[in-house]
């Protein structure tokens, strides 16, 4: 999710600021993708003998070359929220991808005040959501709940055919859901939980393109539907 | 005629650019690198006119692991910048310029304007004798060789065979100095290319100095002068050493390595104050304290110069800079964009830690 999200703010800084070159901060080593994520298009080759279309500029290695990677302390709050308000005030970065977890309500206030202009995603951790989610504040303009919904783990024929793909990983599949957003108007209550699959990382789309989203939807039911037969 | 084989000069012949004077210069001061001692020529790449790099190894060939290593090295240090030359290495500083100059002409006689660099050739390569090279090669000047070609004379066996008095007669005293040059009887006319001086910048306490805040004043006053040095010379900084002599105590030296080239005193500041504030001051009851802080420039690179544009938000980073101002030596926003990242980097290492920005693995 992360890096679909960094990924749509390289793409929208290219389209409004054309030759900038602005780049991307991952900070802290929670927060730090798999080098190979960050390329897109790894799979087209695949993919392509499958029907999907093939573009010719793929791979896509921007976000890999525009990245940087920070690590700080894992037990040194102060460093890490000083790294993560330095890059977001840096003009040079367009996006801010923070491991923020353990930081109070002033420290995300702060962190809000100085992305101006910045995309900033920090990333919360499930141990703030173990009952006391309610209770920890954040100046956060959103709030995401993310959970790992059925994927092709969950299919046996699918696993099969992604062992025999060997190095290529499965598709993961994430389920979002918007938990708050403060001053956009919009009601989190009224919001369906989407579900983002790596595909939206393949495509570098913000939605998914609705025949992924069919078979998407399609592949959570027979997984649901074996789990019941197990179940049985 | 020479008494031992080893390589102790190497002849270097840009060919294609065919660099100007400053160019050539740059990269005899480049070769620095290899040997403290190095000769440059200019030419104007014509017939027996080409330039020339002359280095002095005598010393230098165990540093470097031999000669077919660093002449590796050079020929790998020139592909990279693009440029073509011919390079030959001998134990006479005449022949080595011969045969380079030799090669250079076949290089051009052989590859088209625009054609990828040949292979460098190997150091055992252009052993032909050296009466069979051309005159050129003798770098003697196009008229000698035109008057030497009327009369048939093409290669320098031929001219050796002519007798001194009639070639001192007819050319001059120039001729007959190349050929001693290229057999050894006579030393290269070797001019070594003054090793650049680093900008650098100093503060002197008339005392030993344990005061913190003054401390931070003097740095940030070298800083400064360091700054207008590099000004001065439309550089700026990749990396500083830093060196404060203490009274009763070792000095502290350390070098800081910069993400992109600067002259921002603000941003230098902000890089060496954590490693300022950590150095132990000493006592000053017991006479210790600061003597002098002296700043190096070790290594410059080019800062974009020119009329300053507006940039966004293109001061330097944690300022907090915000809104539409000038962004001095920013040529355009990739430039900002650049060098505000480069200043991160530097603001992070400075605190974090060496090693504490990476790029994600390839």
């Amino acid at each position: 999710m992360l890096v679909q999200l960094a990924w749509r703010a390289v793409l929208q800084d290219d389209d409004g600021h054309p030759g900038r070159g602005r780049h991307v901060a991952w900070v802290g080593r929670a927060a730090w993708p798999m080098p190979d994520h960050l390329v897109r298009g790894l799979r087209g080759p695949v993919t392509a003998m499958f029907g999907a279309a093939r573009v010719p500029s793929w791979p896509d290695a921007r976000l890999h070359d525009r990245s940087i990677l920070v690590d700080v302390p894992a037990h040194d709050d102060g460093a890490r929220l000083w790294a993560i308000e330095q890059a977001a005030r840096c003009p040079g970065v367009c996006a801010v991808v923070a491991d923020g977890r353990g930081l109070s309500m002033p420290a995300t206030r702060r962190l809000q005040l100085a992305a101006a202009g910045t995309l900033l995603l920090s990333m919360r951790g499930p141990e703030r959501r173990a009952g006391e989610r309610r209770t920890v504040p954040s100046a956060c303009a959103t709030r995401w709940w993310v959970t790992p919904a059925a994927g092709v783990r969950e299919v046996p024929w699918l696993r099969a055919m992604h062992a025999l793909a060997g190095r290529i990983a499965p598709e993961p599949a994430w389920s979002v859901r918007l938990e708050r957003a403060k001053g956009l108007g919009i009601d989190p209550d009224a919001c369906p939980e989407a579900v983002a699959t790596e595909w939206w990382r393949t495509e570098g789309v913000p939605d998914a393109p609705a025949r992924v989203h069919h078979a998407h939807v399609r592949r959570a039911a027979r997984a649901e539907s074996l789990r019941r037969a197990r179940a049985s | 005629m020479h008494a031992r084989a080893e390589p102790w000069f190497a002849a270097i012949v840009p060919v294609r650019p065919v660099p100007g004077p400053a160019a050539l210069r740059r990269m005899a001061e480049r070769c620095l690198k290899w040997t403290p001692r190095v000769h440059a020529e200019h030419g104007d790449g014509g017939a027996g006119d080409w330039p020339l790099i002359l280095l002095d190894l005598r010393g230098c060939l165990p540093v470097h692991g031999g000669a077919p290593r660093l002449h590796e090295r050079i020929a790998r240090a020139f592909a990279r910048r693009g440029i073509e030359h011919a390079c030959c290495m001998d134990a006479c500083a005449g022949a080595a310029v011969a045969r380079a100059t030799a090669h250079a002409m076949d290089m051009v006689a052989s590859g088209a304007p625009g054609a990828p660099a040949p292979r460098p050739a190997p150091v055992t390569a252009l052993r032909v004798p050296l009466d069979r090279l051309a005159i050129e090669s003798l770098r003697i000047g196009a008229d000698a060789c035109a008057a030497l070609r009327e009369v048939n004379v093409r290669t320098v066996g031929e001219l050796r065979a002519i007798g001194r008095a009639a070639l001192a007669d007819r050319f001059g005293p120039a001729v007959g100095m190349r050929l001693d040059q290229a057999s050894g009887a006579r030393a290269w006319d070797f001019v070594p290319v003054p090793h650049p001086d680093p900008p650098r910048a100093a503060f002197e306490f008339a005392s030993p100095c344990a005061c913190p805040e003054a401390t931070a004043l003097a740095v940030r006053r070298a800083i400064d002068d360091l700054c207008a040095a590099l000004a001065a010379r439309n550089r700026g900084v990749r990396a500083i050493a830093v060196r404060m002599e203490r009274a009763g105590l070792p000095a502290v030296r350390g070098t800081v390595h910069l993400g992109v080239p600067t002259r921002d005193a603000a941003h230098l500041w902000a890089v060496l104050r954590p490693r300022v504030e950590r150095v132990h001051l000493g006592h000053h009851e017991l006479g210790q304290g600061i003597e002098r802080i002296a700043l190096v420039a070790t290594r410059t690179g080019r800062v974009p110069d020119g009329t300053g544009v507006l940039v966004p938000g293109a001061g330097p980073a944690g300022t907090g800079a915000r809104g539409i101002r000038a962004a001095p030596g920013a040529h355009g926003p990739a430039d900002g964009a650049r060098r505000a990242l480069g200043e991160l980097v530097d603001q992070l290492v400075a605190r974090l830690g060496d090693g504490a920005v990476r790029r994600p693995a390839t």
